[in-house]
């Protein structure tokens, strides 16, 4: 079946993606430059595949696994890449995607190198929608709450963070462990609607195709993730006749986009939308008040409480 | 004698390791620029070392002085395209630092389907007349001419590396760089032009280490890089990130460790236990064996 022209396993693969890119998004957001997603996807593809192929568990349960299980081994990886800052924690966060790579490949109970199949394919189009729509939500609540301006403050500084009341060590590894469920889910989604899971998914190639994802959406806004994770997975279904150069198109992408659009696409509408905002009011041209004020972007405010400035009167 | 015949491996392809990661440690090092591309230079170096090759008969040195220049003038563009634009206008270091990445992973993409699309995703053989191999045996451990050479540059590389660093104007400069570019700056120093220079040896030992390598191996294909890439941050994390000999040391550890597991270990597992020990080195000495702790000032 087709939808827009566009098969729909694409648009099945675009909503998983979603899962992922938002799982290396968040961390980005608030300062944390982790690229295991990709492993806790793996993580938690196999987790819930074998529950339910060898163990005959419930689908929902084994999903809570899917997101669970990535969260307890992303909580002990916390305990000690606390420490490390910068592209020490990248690396070494790659450095645990070859050795979950490496188990994956040699275990038994992986099935090694074939991988798993005949896994069940309890994963509808229906599914997906609401899951995105639901994380949607989530990811727009808590960047307008407490939580999501603080996340800019320790992306900007962890000194004035810690002055706001903020504890920069807690909400990095909050941050590694929520990453790692939202990886985990996708990945639970994917061995579900896919049936197969092979090692070779989950190499080093899909973890530059996340951050693509995540930094072309735009790290400063939760519907980056939303935005990246659509357009890459849909953008080589469009590449067609350029097929056989797609990673010169994405890798050109790449660079643009950090030169000329560090924001993404997301903070490119939101530029788009204040340029629109403060045209108006230099035009006197005094909008209806409310609609103006939901469209201005929030994401910088600096005070950590009271955002609305009446004086502390809470 | 087994065990000494793996060492003996594991020291030339360590050799390997180390001139590759050599240039990976000075450009973060000292320019803060973590080369996601750089596999793909190593990759680029053996690429072209075969294009020439198949069409002119030229020696080896020729040869490698070639993949050298072309993978460092590659180096060099993306420099000049992106790297040094991103350093002029970022706000934090770390910033900084992420972007160049991000950046450098974007060309690395370029680079890998160029070379696919050239190789059409074959494996490919340099000459082996290129470099004519002996045997040495010396009490039932044998070791090839290739390999002594490899072992050679390996050491020779990073000597005159240092001598450079340590003992010229240019070299002075390049260090203070890597403490802060402002007071290299102060001091008058080119920083640009430095930094042009230091990305471009990078690149260019990237680049003979290809050739080196595929010569070792006997075969390459345009997915070398990233295996090559992934070993080199270990070697680098090992030895500690801007140090010279940490990378020799860091490298020949990793190699040695490599060809030692496959006796007692089976072969899937050597990735595995090579990052396995990159963690805990992480845990135990977050500023690598040879590197001395940052401290950071607010």
């Amino acid at each position: 079946m087709r939808v827009l022209g566009l098969e729909q396993s694409a648009i099945a693969f675009a909503l998983i993606n979603v899962f992922l890119a938002a799982s290396y998004q968040l961390p980005i957001h608030g300062g944390v430059f982790a690229l295991s997603g990709v492993a806790f996807m793996a993580i938690g593809a196999y987790a819930s595949a074998l529950l339910t192929t060898r163990f005959d568990i419930h689908p929902i349960v084994a999903l809570a696994a899917a997101g669970a299980l990535p969260a307890a081994v992303a909580l002990l990886l916390s305990l000690p890449l606390a420490r490390l800052g910068g592209l020490y924690l990248a690396l070494s966060t790659l450095a645990f995607l070859v050795v979950v790579e490496t188990v994956l490949l040699n275990a038994g109970f992986t099935g090694g190198a074939a991988g798993l199949y005949r896994i069940p394919r309890y994963v509808e189009m229906w599914h997906l929608v609401l899951a995105v729509l639901v994380l949607a939500y989530v990811a727009r609540t808590v960047q307008r709450s407490r939580i999501g301006r603080a996340m800019v403050a320790l992306r900007e500084s962890n000194a004035v963070a810690s002055t706001l009341g903020v504890y920069p060590a807690l909400y990095r590894s909050t941050l590694f462990v929520v990453s790692g469920v939202l990886a985990g889910l996708s990945g639970a989604f994917y061995a579900h609607y896919v049936g197969v899971l092979t090692p070779q998914a989950f190499s080093f190639s899909l973890v530059v195709r996340a951050l693509v994802m995540a930094l072309l959406g735009g790290t400063s806004h939760w519907a980056g993730a939303f935005v990246g994770a659509v357009v890459v997975t849909l953008l080589p279904e469009l590449l067609r006749p350029v097929r056989e150069w797609r990673d010169v198109v994405f890798g050109g992408l790449l660079v643009a986009l950090v030169l000329f659009a560090p924001r993404g696409i997301a903070g490119a509408i939101d530029w788009l939308v204040q340029q629109a905002g403060s045209t108006l009011t230099h035009l006197q041209l005094r909008p209806y008040r409310p609609l103006l004020y939901r469209l201005r972007p929030r994401v910088r405010e600096v005070a950590l409480d009271d955002p609305s400035g009446d004086g502390g009167a809470h | 004698m087994d065990i000494a015949q793996q060492a003996i491996n594991g020291i030339a392809i360590g050799s390997t390791y180390a001139l590759f990661a050599l240039g990976l440690s000075l450009s973060w090092g000292i320019l803060a620029v973590l080369n996601m591309a750089h596999g793909h230079l190593l990759m680029w170096g053996a690429l072209v070392g075969y294009l020439v090759s198949q069409s002119v008969e030229l020696p080896l040195p020729a040869l490698l002085l070639l993949a050298a220049t072309s993978a460092g003038a590659m180096c060099l563009a993306m420099e000049w395209l992106a790297f040094k634009r991103l350093r002029g206008r970022s706000a934090s270091r770390e910033q900084m630092e992420v972007w160049t990445l991000v950046a450098s992973l974007g060309f690395g993409l370029i680079a890998l389907n160029v070379a696919e699309r050239v190789t059409l995703g074959y494996p490919r053989q340099l000459p082996s007349a290129l470099f004519p191999i002996e045997n040495f045996v010396v009490m039932d451990v044998r070791i090839t001419t290739l390999q002594i050479a490899i072992i050679l540059a390996a050491l020779a590389a990073p000597a005159l590396t240092s001598l450079f660093l340590a003992r010229t104007k240019w070299g002075l400069a390049l260090r203070t760089m890597g403490h802060n570019v402002e007071i290299a700056e102060l001091y008058g120093a080119n920083t640009s032009r430095l930094a042009d220079a230091a990305l471009f040896s990078a690149g260019a030992l990237a680049g003979a280490t290809g050739v080196l390598l595929a010569l070792y191996l006997g075969t390459f294909d345009f997915t070398m890089g990233e295996p090559m890439l992934l070993k080199g941050f270990a070697v680098i994390i090992l030895g500690g990130v801007g140090s010279i000999w940490g990378s020799v040391l860091g490298g020949l550890g990793v190699g040695v460790v490599e060809s030692l597991s496959t006796l007692f270990l089976p072969g899937g597992y050597r990735e595995g236990l090579i990052f396995g020990l990159l963690v805990l080195v992480l845990m135990i000495r977050p500023q690598g064996l040879l590197g001395r702790p940052a401290v950071e000032r607010l």
